[in-house]
């Protein structure tokens, strides 16, 4: 029904959106005197608060986002919003500054508390490790690194601990204890223990996602089932205890990442039971630990095989080529009958048709693209390919020098990238990287029928030739999907082995 | 309105999803900017921001708008970590995106851990009346089906292009946040015992 904007505005500037992390403002007048039309009768059946659509008056607000603020050099300019300004109403806004910048400050916030907790921070009792496979931060607290009661400042120890949570605990977090190194003399009083524990108010609570206890003894144990008729249920939940450090693999932690102290490694050495057992089961754990998370990777893959596997299988059944089936056939069939697809490679596809024609390349079965007639099954295909590799097809040794290229100046950018594929990039990779590069580029050049430019196909190609090892994060996706966009928009002067 | 106010109020932090090319950011840039953006660039992440009155109460909105391809799903979970209520979109024009409608709010109930969560689903483009395929009736029934057990769920159908019900998804949104605050929010708010340990 009426949807009638009664005096829509249009911002007085214009936003490049396509930016990352644009953080827009906008003083849009937003007169929308709505009624709920045939469309909105679904949520009327549980709106008891009464939906009276009223005239929503408009006004004008400065705003930054924080959503994802770990983007500050993508920041609009401050200059450009400091600025005063009319909005429709006429209302001057003065003060802009006071809102703006607190997510550039908040990536300084942890060297400015190091710097006021110098003597505590250089103990390295806390530690913020980044991520873990869940994307949630990882702070790891040390006990055997805490120095005798009577030499610390247990007062500032807890300022600290509160100061450096308390950046993270907005978002999920996980927290690792060493327990083994806490003995009488670098024991906290229970006092002290008290007395954290009635400052970590509730939000350091509901967002701790997972407590892990490394080398538990028996006291901590036995103090736990103690106080558990205490002990929320849900909290129990989150802790975990964990015996040996390996067992630390299961727990979505990037393990090889972790700052343990040597100490700990030292100690979790000597409690390894003598029997191989034990051994052997860990090496077990890790081993499935490879093959559950990052790339799925095919354990025992048939001679067939082509999804999941790596270039060497590839190239060994292939007949000594890279250019496997999936990729002629779909770049194939794309090439004869798709280029003026609109939104080639930017659409997607349903998973299980994926899923399905995988399997069959995988039985080594030949698929016929143009009986199924989907182009975007054959574009997804190929990217799913190209993401399932065992190692992305930019490989992971030039993972530092794409992201670098990005920072270059403009000039230097072409010649730079022409030397990482022309002189660095194995043969194999080279030869499947220009055989898709060179398809790719006649995408963009059809890019008034299909509207996939070199920048969009940047965008949605990117991810699928290079990743890095940890955790993908936002901050590499624009220097990849540059990077992917030269290698389209420059084909001619990059490929020339 | 004095700016106290404006800076008084809690940002709500508003996560749009859906599959590729379905007119995610068409929709977030109407909302926020009144415009209808004939560009084809596929959104990375943008985010904006906008304030409006609803119901009589002022609410500030940080909306996410984010990628659709698949090669993005590794940050999906990330940014359903903080979005507070979502609005997956998908667009009547194209089965697939409609497909994945269904696994998208599966996912948010399994990162937000809730069984229900503010999710207003928008069936987007129906000014191509044309090119239709999928029915309101097959999307509602959709929705009803999470309804069962999500009373804070809701579909709409929008067009960006012409500006229909793009307020009215925004806010409605907002609306069952509210609801789900009042309401099934405090279930969870309970204080529960901690443990010193």
């Amino acid at each position: 029904m009426a949807s009638g904007p009664a005096a829509q505005s249009v911002p007085a500037e214009d936003n490049d959106g396509s930016e990352i992390g644009d953080d827009c403002e906008f003083d849009g007048a937003e007169a929308a005197g709505q009624e709920g039309g045939d469309f909105a009768e679904p949520e009327l059946e549980f709106d008891e608060s009464g939906l009276e659509l009223t005239e929503n008056e408009a006004i004008p607000v400065e705003d930054q986002l924080y959503f994802m603020a770990n983007n500050p050099e993508d920041d609009p300019s401050d200059e450009n919003l400091g600025a005063g300004r009319i909005t429709p109403e006429g209302y001057i806004d003065e003060d802009f500054e006071d809102t703006l910048g607190s997510p550039a400050t908040e990536v300084n916030t942890q060297d400015l508390v190091d710097t006021e907790f110098k003597e505590i921070s250089r103990l390295g009792i806390i530690q913020v490790v980044g991520d873990d496979r869940l994307g949630r931060k990882v702070i790891i607290f040390s006990a055997c690194r805490l120095p005798p009661a009577e030499n610390l400042d247990h007062q500032r120890l807890l300022k600290y601990i509160i100061n450096t949570l308390s950046q993270y605990v907005e978002n999920d977090y996980v927290l690792v204890y060493f327990h083994h190194g806490l003995n009488s003399k670098n024991k906290p009083s229970f006092a002290w223990l008290k007395q954290a524990y009635s400052e970590f108010d509730r939000k350091y609570k509901k967002n701790l996602k997972a407590f892990l206890i490394v080398h538990p003894t028996k006291l901590i144990k036995a103090l736990y089932f103690l106080f558990k008729p205490f002990i929320s249920v849900k909290f129990g939940r989150k802790l975990t205890y964990v015996n040996y450090l390996a067992d630390l693999k299961s727990q979505n932690l990037y393990f090889d990442q972790l700052p343990i102290p040597q100490r700990v490694r030292e100690y979790d050495d000597s409690i390894q039971p003598a029997s191989g057992n034990r051994a052997a089961l860990t090496s077990q754990y890790s081993r499935s630990e490879d093959f559950a998370y990052g790339q799925q990777l095919v354990a025992n893959p048939l001679p067939a095989t082509q999804f999941g596997v790596s270039l060497q299988h590839i190239k060994h059944y292939n007949g000594g080529s890279v250019i496997c089936p999936v990729v002629e056939h779909t770049i194939k069939y794309l090439r004869e009958c798709c280029l003026d697809v609109e939104g080639l490679f930017r659409r997607s596809c349903s998973v299980a048709q994926v899923q399905d024609v995988q399997e069959k390349y995988n039985r080594g079965e030949y698929v016929d693209f143009r009986d199924l007639g989907n182009p975007h099954l054959a574009a997804v295909l190929l990217k799913t390919f190209l993401r399932e590799l065992a190692e992305p097809l930019l490989t992971f040794e030039l993972y530092e020098a794409v992201i670098e290229n990005h920072a270059l100046p403009a000039k230097t950018k072409v010649s730079h990238a022409r030397s990482l594929i022309s002189q660095q990039l194995p043969d194999d990779n080279y030869d499947l990287l220009n055989y898709v590069a060179q398809f790719l580029s006649e995408v963009a050049d059809n890019s008034t029928r299909n509207k996939m430019t070199a920048l969009n196909l940047g965008i949605v190609f990117g991810p699928s030739l290079i990743w890095s090892r940890q955790q993908a994060s936002l901050t590499v996706m624009k220097p990849i999907n540059c990077f992917t966009q030269l290698l389209i928009l420059h084909y001619n002067h990059i490929f020339v082995r | 309105m004095s700016k106290s106010v404006s800076k008084s109020v809690k940002p709500i932090k508003i996560v749009v999803i859906g599959s590729g090319g379905v007119g995610k950011s068409a929709l977030t840039l109407q909302f926020s900017k009144s415009k209808f953006f004939l560009d084809y660039d596929p959104t990375i992440e943008d985010s904006f921001s906008k304030s409006c009155y609803i119901d009589n109460e002022m609410a500030r909105l940080d909306i996410l708008d984010t990628a659709g391809q698949e090669e993005f799903t590794s940050m999906r979970e990330q940014y359903m970590r903080l979005g507070q209520a979502f609005l997956v979109v998908f667009s009547v024009t194209d089965r697939k995106g409609f497909e994945e409608v269904d696994s998208l709010i599966q996912l948010i109930y399994r990162v937000k851990d809730r069984e229900a969560f503010p999710i207003m689903v928008a069936g987007n483009k129906i000014d191509l009346q044309n090119d239709r395929c999928i029915d309101q009736s097959l999307a509602q029934e959709l929705v009803q089906r999470h309804q069962e057990f999500n009373p804070y769920c809701a579909y709409i159908e929008t067009s960006a292009k012409t500006r229909l019900n793009v307020d009215l998804v925004f806010h409605d949104l907002v609306r069952l946040l509210r609801l789900y605050n009042a309401k099934g929010g405090s279930k969870q708010a309970k204080k529960s015992k901690c443990s010193l340990l």
